[in-house]
Formats: C-alpha cells, sequence, structure tokens
C-alpha cells in the first residue's frame, strides 16, 4: 500500500489533500467492489436520530432500486417478515443491555418486491456509545441467504422421504413375517384339523410369496438411477416392444393401446423409461372393472423445458384424497383380494420421472379412468 | 374369565383377521366377532341404530395401515357418529412403530384408547377386557 512508502510530511499541504482524496476513494472502490460482488448490503443506523443510511445493495436485495426505498429504519421494518420483527428487537436489546457483549446476529426473511422471501443473516454491532452508555450509532451487514436455506428445504424434504421410506419398508416386510410365524405357532398347537393344517400353509406359502416380491421391488427401486445411459430414445419403438411384452395380459383382457405411430424422439434413459410406461400401462390393464375393456391412450405434447407425455385409461379411477398417497412406497388404494400388486410400482415412476429431472402427477381422474402425466426434462 | 358381547375387527389382511378371530374364540372372549377387511363397510354398520341384529360393539381394534379407507380417515367419520352408535374403548392396531407424523396426530385423538402391536394375544386381551369392562 502506497501509505506505507509515502512521507506525507515531506509533501505539501495540497499535496497531502490530494493524497488523502486518492487514499479515500481507493477505499471505497474496494468497499464497493466487494458490496456488489457479495451482493451484501450494509445499514449505517444514527440511534438516537433514527435515521438509517441503508446501501444500494441493501435495497436491490430486495429488488428496490436506490431511490425507491427511503433511507429509514420504518423501511425495512415493512418488508421484514412480521414473525421476525420481535426477534430483531430481542437481539438489539441483549446486544445493547450487554454493551455489546452478546453480539448481534440473526436470521430473519423479508419479502421482496417480488413477492418472494429473502432469507438474510444480518450481523451488527453498536460502534459508538455516550457517555450514559447508551448506543448512538449501529453498522451492520445483510447476506442474503436465500440460496443456502433452498438446499437446506431440499435436504430436509429428502429426509422425510428417507425417513417414510424406512418407516414403509419396516411396516411392509414385518406384515408378512408376523403372519408366518404366527401360523407357525398355530401349526404347533395340538389336534389340529387336516383342512386346517392345509389353511395354515397355504397362508404361510402365500405370504412368503408376497415377502419375496417386497424385497424384489424394493430392490428393483433402489437400483433405479444407477449405471444410467442417456440416449435418443424412439417412443414408439419402446412402446411397441413394451406391448409385445404385455401381449399376454391385453389379449387375455382384450385391450387397446393408441398412441401414434410418428411418436416422439427425445433424450431418456431407456431402461427407465420403459419401466415407467410398462407401469402406468400395466396399471391401466389391471384396474379395470369387471367387464370393461381397457383402452389406453398415450399421447405427448411439449413446452419450452419440458416433453409431456399423457397416459389415460378408461379404468376404476383413483380418489382426489388418495393422489398423493399413490405415489409413496407400497401404498395400495385396493383390496388384495379385488387387484394383486405390491404398491410399488408408481413409487418407481416417481423415482424415473425425477431422475428425468421431471416429475409425475395424476392430472385427472373419475370413474371413467385416469390421465398421468409424466414431465420429462428436455435437458437432462 | 370375563367375557364381552361382541368384538369388532377392521384390518384389509385377511390371515391377521384370522388370528385374531380364533384368539377371541378360543379363549371365549365374546359372544360374537364382527369382521371387516373394508373400513367403509364397518363404519356402514355401526352408522346403523344398534338393534339386537345389529349390536354396538363393545371394543373395536381398527387397523392404520388399508387401502381404500384407512384407519385415519375411519376415525374421521367415527368422530362424527352419535355416541350410542359408537364402541366403549377403540383400540388402534399396529404393525410397527407409529410414524413419527402419524404418532403426534394418534396421541392428539382423544378417541384412541391404546395402541398395541399386532397379533393380538390372549394376555393382551384379558388386559384390556379386565381394565374397561
Amino acid at each position: 500500500m502506497s501509505s506505507e512508502t509515502t512521507d506525507l510530511n515531506k509533501l505539501s499541504k495540497e499535496e497531502q489533500l490530494a493524497w488523502y482524496k486518492k487514499e479515500l476513494e481507493d477505499k471505497n472502490l474496494i468497499i464497493d467492489t466487494i458490496l456488489e460482488s457479495t451482493l451484501a448490503g450494509y445499514w449505517d443506523w444514527a440511534i438516537q436520530e433514527n435515521t438509517e443510511y441503508l446501501s444500494p445493495t441493501f435495497k436491490k436485495m430486495f429488488g428496490y432500486e436506490d431511490h425507491e426505498m427511503e433511507n429509514h429504519p420504518d423501511s425495512w421494518q415493512k418488508i421484514i417478515h412480521p414473525d421476525d420483527l420481535q426477534d430483531v428487537f430481542d437481539c438489539f436489546n441483549a446486544h445493547v443491555e450487554s454493551q455489546g457483549k452478546v453480539p448481534y446476529s440473526n436470521t430473519v426473511r423479508y419479502t421482496h418486491k417480488d413477492g418472494s422471501t429473502v432469507n438474510v443473516f444480518c450481523r451488527g454491532q453498536v460502534v459508538e456509545w455516550d457517555k450514559a452508555g447508551k448506543p448512538i450509532r449501529m453498522i451492520g451487514a445483510h447476506i442474503d441467504i436465500t440460496p443456502l436455506k433452498q438446499i437446506e428445504q431440499k435436504f430436509a424434504l429428502r429426509n422425510n422421504e428417507l425417513e417414510e421410506f424406512a418407516y414403509a419398508t419396516s411396516h411392509d416386510l414385518k406384515e408378512p413375517l408376523r403372519t408366518i410365524s404366527s401360523f407357525i405357532e398355530l401349526l404347533q398347537q395340538e389336534g389340529i384339523r387336516d383342512e386346517q393344517k392345509k389353511q395354515y400353509l397355504d397362508i404361510i406359502s402365500q405370504s412368503s410369496k408376497r415377502m419375496t416380491l417386497l424385497i424384489q421391488g424394493l430392490l428393483e427401486h433402489s437400483r433405479i438411477g444407477k449405471e444410467l445411459e442417456l440416449v435418443s430414445v424412439n417412443v414408439a419403438t419402446l412402446l411397441d416392444d413394451l406391448c409385445l411384452d404385455l401381449n399376454h395380459s391385453i389379449e387375455e383382457k382384450q385391450a387397446t393401446i393408441e398412441y401414434p405411430q410418428d411418436f416422439v424422439t427425445i433424450q431418456a434413459y431407456p431402461t427407465e423409461l420403459r419401466t415407467l410406461f410398462q407401469n402406468l400401462v400395466s396399471n391401466g390393464i389391471k384396474f379395470v372393472p369387471e367387464g370393461r375393456n381397457p383402452k389406453i391412450k398415450i399421447t405427448h405434447e411439449e413446452d419450452k423445458y419440458f416433453h409431456i407425455f399423457h397416459v389415460k385409461d378408461n379404468g376404476i379411477g383413483i380418489l382426489p384424497v388418495k393422489h398423493d398417497k399413490i405415489f409413496k412406497l407400497f401404498a395400495r388404494l385396493n383390496p388384495s383380494s379385488e387387484y394383486e400388486g405390491t404398491g410399488i410400482g408408481l413409487t418407481h415412476c416417481k423415482k424415473i420421472a425425477e431422475i428425468h429431472k421431471g416429475s409425475i402427477k395424476v392430472s385427472s381422474s373419475s370413474e371413467d379412468g385416469t390421465t398421468f402425466s409424466i414431465y420429462i426434462n428436455k435437458v437432462i | 374369565m370375563k367375557k364381552v358381547d361382541s368384538i369388532m375387527l377392521i384390518d384389509d389382511h385377511e390371515p391377521t383377521n384370522l388370528i385374531h378371530e380364533m384368539i377371541i374364540k378360543n379363549n371365549q372372549f365374546a359372544d360374537q366377532i364382527l369382521t371387516y377387511t373394508d373400513a367403509a363397510k364397518a363404519l356402514e354398520y355401526l352408522q346403523v341404530e344398534s338393534s339386537d341384529s345389529s349390536p354396538r360393539p363393545n371394543i373395536i381394534f381398527l387397523d392404520i395401515n388399508m387401502p381404500g379407507m384407512d384407519g385415519w380417515e375411519f376415525l374421521k367419520a367415527y368422530e362424527e357418529l352419535n355416541k350410542e352408535n359408537k364402541s366403549d374403548v377403540l383400540i388402534m392396531m399396529l404393525s410397527t412403530s407409529l410414524h413419527p407424523q402419524d404418532s403426534v396426530k394418534a396421541k392428539e385423538n382423544p378417541h384412541i384408547k391404546t395402541f398395541l402391536s399386532k397379533p393380538l394375544t390372549k394376555e393382551m386381551l384379558e388386559e384390556i377386557i379386565n381394565e374397561n369392562f
């Protein structure tokens, strides 16, 4: 720095003044650059006059130009989340009462001009006190931590999903096991009739088959997303193959599967995409009322970001209250006596849509059928 | 041994119902067992006024995870019933520990007497009947 090498005493008054001016400009440049590049804002509060300088970056964080926001404490108090304002006051009081020993530091929410929430980490300090020990001036900085908060929320969501996964797994895997051990106990009793014995053994055998299916389903689910290979997939060819595989159940139920022969070609993970369509088409074939021939129609549209496929069936429909539930692990809406299944198919579909950076939802459902919409991101 | 008039079992899993029925029958805990694999049908039964041909169950054992109407949905509808249509005791049956979210929900529900892990045993039934009747 020039201050270490310049001997100010050798300079004239004017030269000294020019030097100080340049030094000041230099410091301002550094501060401005830091504020611009970190997008940090700062505030400078004259407590006893109750005026407050708010830096342009402070205002920009909330979507305001410098002239759009008055330099006054009211300006930020108007846009801070009402639930957080009291915390700010409490924090300030603790800082002042401890004569600055308790740091002034908090995380609060503000409302951006566009209505969105801005999460702010705010840290400040009283820099001047009067003789009576009352604060005169306080300076502080604002840092926008919204992206961090968003990641935090995403983690919380994932955590929740994992918890649900663990719960469903323990719950549903335990059921067949419990049944098996209960019936073995019954078999061990003395004097049971042969027909009872047969019934119990049948139940044990069914339960162990079910257990196998559940574990198989779980393994398949955990494999989704491993060893992914992104290629061009001709969706018509994929569906042709799929129909060939499902030929047996299509003929048995006299089902029709309809899709345009000039269907799109998209970038996707072929094995996974096929599993997704397979689950939806099989569901469409399976969940029809007695006596109705399954009709499944697959269409495509696109917007700027997504390829959107609609799979419409004429099945039994899904009640609106169940629309969220159906994608959960092992969730079944129908008694196994009427419709078989482990309840993992749509959970697969959800995960597959997600690895394509998209989503799946029930877009409509009634007693005449259900339409699922699948969003596949154009950029994966 | 003490016994009650009627016990209602609501569980979509038929083998579980079978086991529970056998324990009740073998130990003569109740004169009548009403078994439902569909909670909506059980609710329909309760909505009809009590009569000799449709007595109120003294105890209901309710499964939570069921396709169609689940245990929670059943409880919501059950709360709407008149007092005389309800049973004396309602017990939730679990096949594993309660989901953390559900745990809060369950503790707040005044209709749930207690939770028990499946399957029901002779000892559990003895205790319930001795405590409540």
